[in-house]
């Protein structure tokens, strides 16, 4: 550490002598009306000044000045002043005039003052490597500036090299993630990781590095490759000067990336896009996504290409959320202030991921400021919110700390009236802490915490949460073997309380706890592969129901099922391999491996006989860590990518998943009192593929991005259930429930412009997705062991998502949703019963809610511009559902008072306006 | 701040979820399942089964009876009680006495030839109702079930209950129109009378959970606030009834169907298992469940002076308006109105007449004055 110090010094002294460092000139003599010739020649006679100037702009000067032992620079303003002639002086001061512009007298500086470290690496290798210096106010990467990069040698060698380094934002020291580096010719590219490390193998020799970040400006470094080396990058944010020339870059990661049906977004275009009380939600962000669908706008679960709800893994740095809505659905439970982005794996999930079926939802927050402290805060009509960052030791660990709370009772009197008696409160909290070790090792700790609470119109409280923690060490073992080790927590759990009726007063909670460990590496093998392997272990530990009495007087029985446990193992190895420039590969081989673990007491049944209670032959108990059942297989992860040309590509992907726990929920949308089960020796896990076909065009130099992704995918040994099928507490779960097939296909087009003042998406999806419950030994099937379509089996839909900036403080997003009506299950007749007409149903889900159509506007108002103020401000005034269309959210007939009487609800069934304040500090 | 203040209040006075009342699309369906409800009661009580038709949901919702249909309570033991047909698809028997050992089955021919067999059934002796109770609650008097078996066999109960009011007319005529006549009206016959109504809804309680096989206060009915079904003296019969466990998942399957359904939660509806087969064709739906055993019934009164903060209320809103003796012909020729008596705005030379609509005057348009054997 001292020896670079000292190198940092060494070369500072080196470095060209600026201006104000020079020895001032004093200059002294009388003047009078000479001409500037005659002038120059006067001060080069007494001194070791040098003038440079073309005498045809000098000739209509006359000096006229009296000066004693006054700076030359005072002197030549003087005399110039007033014309458009400027001067230069340089450190062997010569004096250059020029007219308009001034002469540049050095080199520019190399990136911010640049020193060239040597590293020595093993001996043998002495790498050579550019870093910046820290700090210097002003300082400017230059584009012209050539990089050395290794040993440097007098001809170049043969063979590649491989050019690691981080990239980071120069304001903020936070690091860049999904930066695109690539080289023109040849066509070599990467990405930043999650930490803004990249690492690019490219022939030795003279290269053009492109850098384009998310909200950065993009750079060049011209680079000179001798050998392997380290090139820190830092780039500067987009600033919008006023009449700036937008230069289109290449945008092409849709085109080059091999892996189909990723969405990306960052939380400047979801904070875009207008919501229910004007409130930032990722997640609602997402069902504007092509493929991706909800049943209603009470319920924050959502649909990927025909999956169910349950089966989306949702990872916030790496955390899994079992529940991701606050307020029964109507807010996602992720601070907006916090997010960075979200990235949606809808078809090809890479192989580090697994045990769910149908997406991967991963949703990073922001680092903290690593230089000065800094804060948001929100005001809305339902939550206030307020997230704070900064550094903890500066330039190397930073802390981002988020919260939100809700004063929400007064919207649950806006609810449809047989909700008016209801509360509910919500809270989260999020903490992310990053820390520096060096450059070879950092460490990340986040932390998660959420609280729900609510009654709806009773008196029986309701309450969930998530609870989680990780911590992730983050080593590179050498330039080409990269690693990070994660170890974490989650938790989800809730609980139900009711005591009205003193006898009958209970409390029953339910809780969800896994340990999670992961290794992930990540080894470039040579410029066209890369290698990604690792492991990863997850602990269930899951309490189903304890069911317990409420009071003193309560005769309720406990009740306590038995908890499960379980043990999941995955190994993944995939192979990123550009075989061409034109022709990628990704193939990854997931293998996972499930044990369902004792304690606990199994349910037997006959053999080929339905699982229902008469077949029961009896039970079988096993002690504690006992292996019960092992489910294991293969997942496969294969993409593939042809480049037709620099704008045109085609996809294609096959990948298999498989889930071991299953949410055991009857109603359409996820509820609070869903809960969670285990795969055991009667539950067996579902299992999934899906084959897709992808297209992608880009436009108008990559400012539009167009694709058409066609997908189809089966189910198996999903989870549905017996008529009148007992959820909560029941002691043996698998005789209420059947397994299901599915099957969903669809096709889904995007066309997405990302740049300019009108930027956005539209996107249209047809797609359908069906079910079947035809298993003869269940001895029970859902209309009749046909396919028949599934809750969230929504053909048509039409999205369109846009912003249009009028100038720089004031921007209007709209979007726009159509959607055909969900499928519902509907009377066909009537009959007396009970002493009521009741309805009798049609087989399951044969009819539609009417067709849904939304459209929201806001207006999104900054305060000024002004760099120099501790805060700025900005309101985001709108109105949810403009048209005011009473979308239903479901159809029902219910009888009343003897009567059958048909409803439709709606959710939103008027337009509603909304305010939002932000401060940002 | 300002800004938001207003924005606040003014969000405060809109409303944005909304229920409609939805008219499904017609779909014709030939289908029409019978419909079998009923209770074989073993003891002094009468068991009666009622045969029914469903119809479509556009039908005019009148009870499609299925008449002239032989019905047969047939035991384990081989024993048969043909039941008499009553009318209006009603089937019964006065009383039945069954052996409480024996399981029993229902056989139905009907008229069209299709025979239906239900599975046999376990008899269910109901415990007695330990009280029928009530309460002054902040939505009016909600009356409980309370019951307990100390033999802990019962577990799975349900309900239903008849009411009957006591009441009067608004205004206790003393005149009346006879053949376009005034004549006085003394005693005023149509001034007091009864009226009942019968349970709409499933009434059904466990006590699976509990350590004693006990229901403590199960909500059985609610009367409204100063409802003028409490406003001289009200009664509810109650009948309690012991199910077995899959009668019970029955009732609760047909209570989560039609009553507790539309709420943001609630689980989408499931067919509910019949115990009632065609013999022949095994897949045809038929709709209901057969329970037997012996019910127990309780009956409770209570007076408005009993009910803490109890306001009379009344039925109808009712007015009055003057006629003088030359007009009387054309207010109640048409029977529409009824005069109450001599109005007070009038003088012995000129009297004037007090009028008021018919249902104001006559409790008889109501209910009827026949005083229940009960009362």
């Amino acid at each position: 550490m001292r020896q670079l110090l000292l190198l940092f010094i060494a070369l500072y002294a080196l470095s060209p002598v600026s201006a104000q460092d020079r020895k001032p000139i004093l200059v002294s003599g009388d003047f009078q009306g000479i001409g500037f010739p005659q002038f120059a020649k006067t001060l080069e006679a007494g001194s070791s000044l040098h003038f440079y100037y073309n005498p045809a702009q000098v000739d209509s000067l006359s000096i006229r000045l009296s000066v004693k032992d006054q700076p030359l620079e005072s002197v030549l303003d003087q005399i110039l002043q007033g014309t458009n002639l400027v001067y230069s002086i340089d450190r062997f001061n010569h004096v250059f005039i020029s007219k308009g512009f001034h002469i540049l007298t050095s080199i520019p500086e190399p990136t911010s003052a640049d020193s060239a470290r040597m590293v020595s690496g093993g001996g043998r290798n002495v790498v050579a490597t550019y870093a910046k210096e820290k700090g210097k106010k002003g300082s400017v990467t230059s584009e012209n500036k050539l990089y050395e990069i290794g040993i440097k040698t007098n001809t170049i060698q043969r063979g590649a090299a491989l050019l690691i380094g981080h990239v980071k934002n120069t304001r903020t020291g936070e690091p860049i993630v999904g930066a695109a580096i690539y080289t023109d010719a040849p066509v070599v590219s990467t990405v930043t990781d999650q930490y803004g490390y990249y690492a690019i193998t490219l022939p030795r020799g003279h290269h053009v590095l492109n850098i384009q970040g998310l909200g950065m400006r993009d750079s060049k470094y011209q680079i000179v490759l001798y050998s392997e080396g380290i090139l820190d990058i830092d780039l500067r944010e987009t600033v919008t000067t006023l009449k700036e020339v937008v230069v289109s870059a290449q945008k092409t990661a849709n085109i080059r990336q091999v892996q189909m049906g990723v969405e990306h977004l960052n939380i400047a275009t979801i904070k875009q896009v207008p919501t229910v009380m004007g409130e930032a939600d990722v997640l609602r962000v997402i069902l504007t996504l092509p493929g991706v669908k909800s049943v209603g706008e009470a319920s924050t679960g959502f649909n990927v290409r025909g999956g169910a709800a349950d089966q989306n893994l949702i990872l916030f740095n790496d955390m899994t959320i079992y529940n991701p809505s606050h307020f029964f659905g109507m807010f996602s439970a992720f601070n907006p202030d916090v997010v960075k982005d979200i990235e949606l794996y809808k078809s090809s999930v890479p192989a580090k991921y697994g045990g769910r079926l149908s997406s991967v939802l991963d949703i990073n927050s922001r680092e903290g400021n690593k230089k000065e402290m800094h804060g948001t805060a929100g005001i809305g009509l339902i939550t206030s919110r307020i997230a704070l960052e900064g550094p903890l030791v500066k330039d190397k660990t930073s802390f981002i700390l988020g919260g939100r709370t809700t004063y929400a009772n007064w919207l649950l009197g806006l609810l449809p009236s047989q909700y008016k008696n209801s509360k509910g409160s919500f809270n989260d909290l999020d903490l992310g802490i990053s820390h520096q070790i060096n450059s070879r090792n950092s460490l990340y700790f986040s932390g998660y915490m959420s609280n729900d609470k609510f009654n709806l119109n009773s008196d029986t409280t309701y309450g969930y949460g998530n609870k989680s923690l990780s911590v992730k060490w983050k080593h590179a073992f050498s330039h080409k073997l990269t690693s990070a080790f994660t170890a974490g927590f989650d938790r989800y759990n809730y609980n139900v309380s009711s005591g009205a009726n003193v006898v009958n007063a209970f409390k029953l909670a339910f809780d969800i706890n896994q340990f999670n460990f992961k290794t992930d590496f990540s080894w470039s093998v040579g410029s066209k592969n890369t290698i990604d392997f690792g492991t990863s272990t997850i602990r269930y530990l899951l309490h189903p129901g304890t069911y317990t009495p409420y009071g003193k007087q309560s005769l309720v029985v406990a009740d306590t099922l038995a908890k499960e446990q379980a043990l999941e193992n995955a190994l993944y190895l995939s192979d990123h391999y550009n075989i061409t420039s034109q022709l990628a590969l990704d193939a990854g081989l997931r293998f996972s491996m499930y044990n369902f673990l004792g304690p606990y007491t199994q349910n037997l049944y006959a053999p080929g006989q339905p699982v229902q209670l008469i077949n029961q032959t009896g039970t079988k108990t096993y002690t504690s860590g006992a292996n019960i059942k092992t489910y294991q297989g293969p997942e496969y992860r294969v993409s593939m990518r042809y480049a037709l040309t620099n704008s045109f590509s085609i996809k294609a992907g096959y990948n298999t998943l498989r889930q071991y726990i299953h949410m055991l929920s009857n109603t359409t949308s996820i509820a609070p009192t869903d809960i969670w089960k285990l795969s055991d020796a009667n539950i067996k896990p579902s299992t999934g593929d899906q084959v897709s076909l992808g297209f992608y065009k880009n436009l108008r130099s990559n400012t539009i991005e167009t694709s058409v992704e066609v997908y189809y995918k089966r189910l198996k040994d999903y989870l549905d259930y017996r008529s009148g099928a007992t959820l909560i507490m029941n002691h043996h779960i698998e005789t209420d429930v059947l397994n299901s097939k599915g099957k969903a296909y669809g096709v889904e087009l995007s066309i997405k412009k990302t740049t300019g003042k009108l930027n956005g998406w539209v996107s249209y999806t047809w797609s359908r997705t069906f079910l079947k419950t035809d298993d003869p030994t269940a001895g029970e099937t859902v209309n009749n062991g046909n396919y028949y379509p599934a809750d969230f089996d929504i053909p048509n839909n039409v999205t369109v998502v846009g912003n249009f900036k009028v100038n720089h403080r004031f921007s209007v997003s709209m979007n726009a949703v159509y959607a055909t009506g969900r499928p519902i299950t509907l009377p066909i007749d009537r009959y007396y019963y009970g002493g009521s007409q009741r309805v009798l149903y049609s087989d399951r889900n044969q009819y539609r809610v009417p067709n849904y159509f939304r459209t929201d506007l806001s207006l999104n108002i900054d305060g000024n511009h002004k760099v120099h103020q501790w805060s700025h401000n900005s309101w985001t005034v709108g109105v949810y559902n403009l048209t005011g269309r009473h979308n239903p959210y479901s159809v029902y007939f219910v009888s009343e008072n003897g009567q059958v009487n048909g409803y439709k609800l709606s959710i939103f069934g008027s337009a509603i306006p909304f305010v939002n304040y932000n401060i940002r500090f | 701040m300002k800004r938001t203040t207003v924005i606040f209040s003014l969000l405060l006075s809109l409303s944005f979820g909304c229920r409609e009342a939805y008219i499904p699309p017609l779909h014709s369906t030939n289908n029409t399942y019978l419909v079998v409800e009923g209770f074989i009661n073993n003891g002094p009580d009468s068991t009666y089964i009622t045969l029914s038709h469903t119809f479509t949901l556009n039908d005019t919702g009148v009870v499609k009876p299925e008449l002239h249909a032989k019905l047969i309570v047939e035991g384990k033991d081989n024993s048969s009680y043909p039941l008499q047909e009553w009318g209006n698809g009603q089937y019964g028997l006065p009383s039945l006495i069954l052996n409480n050992a024996v399981q029993y089955r229902l056989r139905i021919g009907t008229q069209d030839g299709k025979k239906y067999l239900s599975d046999f059934v376990d008899l269910k002796a109901s415990p007695p109702i330990d009280s029928i109770s009530w309460k002054r609650t902040g939505d009016g008097v909600q009356i409980y079930a309370n019951t307990h078996d100390p033999q802990s066999n019962s577990h799975y109960y349900r309900w239903n209950f008849q009411e009957t009011w006591q009441f009067h007319s608004v205004y206790d005529a003393t005149l009346q129109w006879v053949n376009d006549g005034i004549v006085p009206l003394n005693p005023n016959p149509y001034y007091t009378c009864w009226d009942y109504a019968s349970s709409t809804s499933v009434l059904l309680s466990a006590s699976t959970k509990l350590a004693k096989d006990e229901i403590y206060e199960y909500p059985i009915e609610l009367i409204p606030s100063n409802s003028w079904l409490i406003s001289v003296r009200y009664s509810i019969l109650v009948k309690q009834y012991v199910l077995t466990s899959d009668a019970y998942d029955f009732w609760l399957n047909l209570q989560r169907n039609t009553e507790q359904i539309g709420s943001i939660f609630s689980p989408q509806p499931s067919a509910a298992k019949s115990n009632i087969h065609n013999i022949a064709d095994s897949s045809e739906p038929v709709v209901g469940f057969l329970s037997a055993g012996t019910l127990q019934k309780q009956r409770i009164f209570i007076t408005p002076d009993q009910i803490p903060n109890w306001g009379i209320g009344t039925y109808e809103d009712c007015t009055t308006f003057s006629s003088p003796p030359d007009s009387l012909y054309y207010y109640l020729h048409a029977g529409y109105n009824l005069p109450i008596g001599f109005s007070s705005s009038g003088s012995p030379g000129a009297p004037r007449y007090d009028i008021s609509s018919g249902s104001c005057v006559k409790c008889t348009l109501i209910g009827t004055n026949i005083k229940p054997s009960y009362w």
